[in-house]
């Protein structure tokens, strides 16, 4: 098994295991819905979306978010993230694959600009435009309990969420981490500091043979081989989710061509 | 592959930036009002009528930004005109909640 698959499901279990004690001042930078009876963080999401409501700065809550940028960039996105987990097991779902196109990366900013901030801001906390209630992640981890304790009676606002829940579910399977590229908010946050972030991910361009390895394994698609031939850290992209699974691809291809090398 | 004098200027510019706001956020507060329902115990059924029935009386709690946080958490608080004011009797005590939306 990966490491990075371990600490996945490690977070996973860790940011949900909550008996009762909670830390729900403390905003953890991944998907996870603060309302799961489970969790100890709070998502910095519907935290801004309250504050948008309210009128009011978010100041201890945009300070932690942009700490972990600042320190590791996304590197949460690729490691940590519960509801990334769950898309990279839809993915391996064997089905044809597709690339989205370039475009769509942008539509999570609008998102982010929307049902974050300007819709909640003008229409109050509540609004049925919020990003909260078509969350997949709360579809998962709130609605899904909730309807099943329910004896599977929905409601309008569950319908909601577990028809974008499904629609995201489709998207992951053809295409890897779709709802980071296209939708999480989230990732809008923080995908700019990846560019300031200290963490980078490192890789020798004085060997780069142009293989493209890293591009085959790319979890976003991004292309991580043109940065590398301008000796720029890979992560350095506003869609990288900092896997490190370039450099891991490098390493394997590497490694392959000195073992060829050497029995030649 | 290296990271620059110019990146890490950023990053620790960004870094900086991230700890003033913690910092000021730490020492934020917020009026935040709660309608205190009136105390009918000392009403007596069946009784004559008092002069004067008790009144909701409106409470103002000062709260930090972190606690303002976790009231978000579960929609906590509620903004009605240009005032917060609390959707629970912050004087019980509340355990888990879960948020409305």
């Amino acid at each position: 098994m990966k490491k990075r698959t371990i600490y996945q499901i490690v977070s996973l279990l860790a940011l949900h295991s909550s008996w009762g004690p909670e830390a729900k001042w403390l905003c953890n930078p991944v998907l996870s819905c603060h309302s799961c009876v489970l969790s100890w963080f709070a998502c910095p999401i519907g935290v801004f979306v309250h504050y948008s409501g309210w009128h009011l700065f978010p100041w201890i809550a945009a300070g932690t978010v942009l700490l972990v940028g600042a320190l590791v960039g996304r590197l949460l996105c690729g490691w940590v993230c519960p509801f990334g987990f769950v898309q990279d097991l839809l993915h391996k779902i064997p089905s044809p694959k597709i690339s989205l196109p370039k475009w769509t990366s942008n539509i999570k900013y609008l998102v982010l600009v929307m049902m974050v901030f300007a819709l909640p801001f003008l229409l109050g906390e509540q609004t049925w435009f919020s990003f909260c209630r078509i969350c997949p992640a709360a579809a998962l981890q709130v609605s899904m309990p909730a309807a099943i304790g329910s004896g599977f009676d929905l409601t309008g606002p569950m319908v909601v969420r577990f028809s974008v829940l499904f629609g995201v579910i489709v998207l992951v399977i053809l295409s890897s981490r779709a709802f980071c590229k296209v939708l999480c908010p989230i990732g809008a946050l923080m995908s700019p500091l990846n560019y300031v972030s200290y963490w980078f991910v490192g890789l020798p361009r004085e060997q780069c043979r142009v293989c493209k390895s890293c591009d085959k394994v790319c979890s976003t698609d991004d292309v991580p081989s043109e940065r590398i031939r301008n000796n720029v850290p890979p992560n350095r992209s506003l869609d990288c989710i900092v896997c490190h699974e370039c450099k891991h691809a490098c390493e394997e291809a590497t490694a392959r061509q000195a073992e060829n090398g050497a029995a030649g | 592959m290296k990271t620059g004098a110019v990146q890490k200027i950023l990053s620790t510019a960004v870094a900086l930036a991230a700890i003033a706001l913690l910092i000021l956020g730490s020492r934020r507060h917020y009026a935040v009002r709660y309608d205190k329902p009136p105390d009918l115990s000392n009403i007596a059924i069946g009784g004559p009528p008092s002069a004067q029935m008790p009144q909701a009386k409106t409470v103002t709690q000062d709260i930090g930004d972190r606690d303002l946080v976790e009231n978000a958490t579960f929609t906590g608080v509620t903004r009605v005109g240009d005032s917060l004011y609390f959707t629970y009797d912050p004087s019980e005590p509340r355990g888990k909640q879960a948020c409305p939306t």
